[in-house]
């Protein structure tokens, strides 16, 4: 987007489609922090907010959609410009997803703050911790159009898996010892599975930025993790 | 004035042309007169011309220099009394000029010192949502250290509370004071004052300061934990005092043995619950400052002999060892010597309850360059290293259950700090799982630093 356009009108289209897409990334940024705090602090209003909050990104991802297919027909982009719209389409369907996980950890946080606290949460705030700083890597790497910046949130996926499976191990243990415990260490468990998931999409959101900037795609590179 | 010039000369060389023809008519004919006139208006024309021009060019080539920018160009003097006019009014335009700019640059810069040293954090944009103006401390708020002007809003920060404020600003075009949640770069409360900057009925941009109340937050949630821990505590001495009357009236007064113990008890958590309200009183004296602090030179030994002898009896009970040869020769401290003996009642009482039976508290001074360091160090059961930085907090324990039955109010410390910090000093404590060690610093009484002691009476 750095070359200069015939058309005026072309460019505030891409402008606007960018400036939708971050706003997108913003709110889902402050679900994922949000639904997070909900778990950690017990606040279960928190959680709501999320819920609540879900539906302003679905009417962004249709919106962003809209206006992407727009320009497509109206104005067939070339090359970079290409790359971005292409990267938009892709982009929004990651974030939604992001948002919908969160809507789900809400929900079970909703669930877990119902009960007594099974035990300190103490990794599973730093793997929301990772996937909330992934997401917020890879929406920097778009802005900046930063290709170094998006090949880190590619490379960085790795902790957030370790910390899963350390989790699970741990939840297994807790409910071998007392079947009483058994539904609220699912919970955490499934929340952890979304936390993973999250960081995963931020993953395909850097992968999609190093696509547009430098058209290369780096995409199953690497051994692919299944979310 | 060049078509005026060339008219004079014209009329001059027609009639010296007339002249010539008359004389030299039979000497080179009409046609050879004419050319040499010719020839002559030609010649002079130029010479004229050039000699009438030659100051204009100057000023105009000054004009132009001042036009580009070399605002202190002055137009040198010129003869012609035309030009010299001309050059005046150049010359006093551009002397306006030069004052005007200076006065703007003047503006301009003091305006930057007042964006600098502002604490709330400033920024400018205008309705497309591109940044035009932030100073330092917004940046510091956001997390920015590249060139923020020129960028988008949304390239700076995706917060949507702060898109939808921006978005309402616009086409509210109402000033409005919310408060906004930041979680990234850290958790920050902002209080945030928008303004819409209309020009002419046309909105040009919006104007937001953010001011970082994080702190004010973090105090008020402290001072409703504080009344809640007050209340809590409070509550159960008195339930406990409640219940054994309760019981006493409904007949245990008519068994002697039982009635004595309970009133036992109740005369226990009385107490308890004086001590409690005594502290919190101190407590609330010394952060209003209420309490006169008469601070003169004092000899720490001769007041932790004095606090050793009316601890005496729980030193004895709970056998022992005090040791206070590391305070000999101690230099004097500038305290008031009331305060600074409950200060050590605090400490040793504490590092007495926290010492099992044999073990020892050692006391000693050191004189260091920064203040005298007191050392209050036992062998105690010592504090997890978690709970170091809040053990001076208020109602701050490391087992709750421990303290309360050492008769502990949870504000010993607290006490001691404010003690301390009102007097000019410090205080801190080290613990590694083998006792623990309090440190208060205070004031050397004596101007000099001599150092003689320190090597001799250094705590470990």
């Amino acid at each position: 987007m750095n070359k200069e356009h015939v058309s005026s009108q072309f460019d505030s289209n891409l402008a606007a489609i960018r400036l939708k897409l971050l706003e997108m990334g913003g709110k889902v940024e402050l679900m994922v922090s949000k639904s997070m705090k909900s778990i950690v602090e017990r606040d279960s209003e928190l959680a709501e907010q999320v819920v609540a909050m879900d539906a302003e990104v679905n009417r962004l991802e249709m919106e962003i959609d809209e206006k992407c297919l727009h320009l497509l027909a109206l104005r067939q982009p070339a090359a970079r410009d290409l790359r971005f719209v292409t990267l938009a389409l892709k982009t929004v369907v990651d974030l939604e997803r992001i948002g919908d996980e969160c809507v789900n950890i809400a929900k079970r946080a909703v669930e877990l703050n119902r009960e007594p606290q099974l035990k300190p949460y103490i990794d599973l705030p730093r793997m929301a911790e990772a996937a909330a700083s992934a997401v917020q890597a890879a929406l920097d790497a778009f802005v900046r159009q930063d290709v170094q910046a998006a090949l880190a949130v590619c490379r960085a996926d790795t902790p957030s898996d370790e910390l899963h499976d350390q989790l699970q191990r741990e939840l297994i243990g807790f409910m071998v010892t007392d079947p009483a415990v058994v539904q609220r260490a699912l919970a955490i468990s499934c929340i952890s599975k979304f936390l993973k998931r999250i960081a995963d999409h931020a993953t395909n959101i850097a992968e999609m930025v190093v696509f547009m900037v430098d058209g290369v795609n780096v995409r199953h590179a690497r051994p692919a993790s299944q979310p | 004035m060049r078509s005026k010039v060339v008219g004079i000369q014209s009329v001059v060389v027609l009639a010296f042309a007339a002249v010539l023809c008359g004389y030299e008519q039979r000497l080179f004919g009409v046609g050879g007169a004419l050319l040499l006139t010719a020839s002559i208006v030609v010649c002079s024309t130029y010479l004229l011309a050039q000699v009438g021009t030659r100051p204009l060019r100057a000023v105009a080539a000054m004009a132009s220099r001042i036009g580009k920018g070399e605002i202190s160009t002055r137009l040198p003097a010129v003869t012609d009394p035309q030009v010299a006019e001309l050059a005046r009014v150049i010359n006093e335009m551009a002397a306006k000029t030069e004052a005007q700019l200076d006065r703007l640059e003047a503006e301009k810069n003091r305006l930057d010192a007042i964006l600098r040293g502002m604490g709330e954090g400033i920024m400018v944009a205008d309705p497309q949502g591109s940044i035009t103006l932030v100073n330092p401390a917004f940046k510091g708020l956001f997390g920015l250290q590249d060139e923020v002007e020129g960028r988008l809003l949304i390239d700076i920060s995706r917060h949507p509370a702060l898109h939808e404020s921006f978005r309402d600003i616009l086409s509210s075009r109402q000033e409005r004071v919310e408060e906004l949640q930041l979680h990234s770069p850290k958790e920050r409360s902002l209080l945030v004052h928008w303004v819409p900057l209309v020009e002419c009925g046309v909105v040009t941009g919006v104007v937001a300061v953010f001011h970082d109340i994080s702190d004010i937050r973090q105090m008020e949630k402290m001072r409703r934990d504080f009344v809640a821990n007050v209340s809590h505590e409070l509550r159960t001495p008195i339930t406990i005092i409640k219940g054994y009357a309760e019981t006493l009236l409904a007949g245990a007064l008519e068994h002697p043995t039982q009635a004595t113990k309970f009133v036992n008890i109740m005369y226990s958590h009385a107490d308890r619950l004086a001590s409690l309200v005594s502290d919190l009183l101190t407590l609330s004296q010394l952060e209003s400052g209420a309490i006169p602090l008469e601070t003169r030179s004092v000899k720490v030994q001769e007041i932790a002999e004095h606090v050793v002898a009316l601890l005496e009896r729980k030193i004895r009970e709970r056998g022992i060892k005090v040791d206070l040869s590391g305070l000999k020769g101690a230099p004097c401290v500038m305290a008031d010597p009331g305060r600074l003996e409950q200060v050590i009642v605090n400490l040793l009482d504490n590092a007495v309850k926290y010492t099992p039976a044999g073990g020892s508290v050692t006391l000693s001074a050191t004189d260091r360059e920064e203040g005298v360091i007191i050392a209050v160090q036992d062998t105690g059961i010592g504090i997890p290293s978690k709970d170091l930085p809040r053990i001076f907090e208020r109602f701050y324990r490391v087992d709750s259950a421990r303290s309360r039955d050492e008769g502990g109010t949870g504000l010993g410390l607290s006490i001691v700090k404010h003690i301390v910090q009102l007097q000019g000093g410090t205080v801190s404590v080290q613990s590694n799982g083998q006792g623990s060690t309090f440190f208060v610093t205070l004031n050397r009484a004596e101007s000099t630093y001599s150092g003689t002691i320190a090597a001799a009476a250094a705590p470990h």
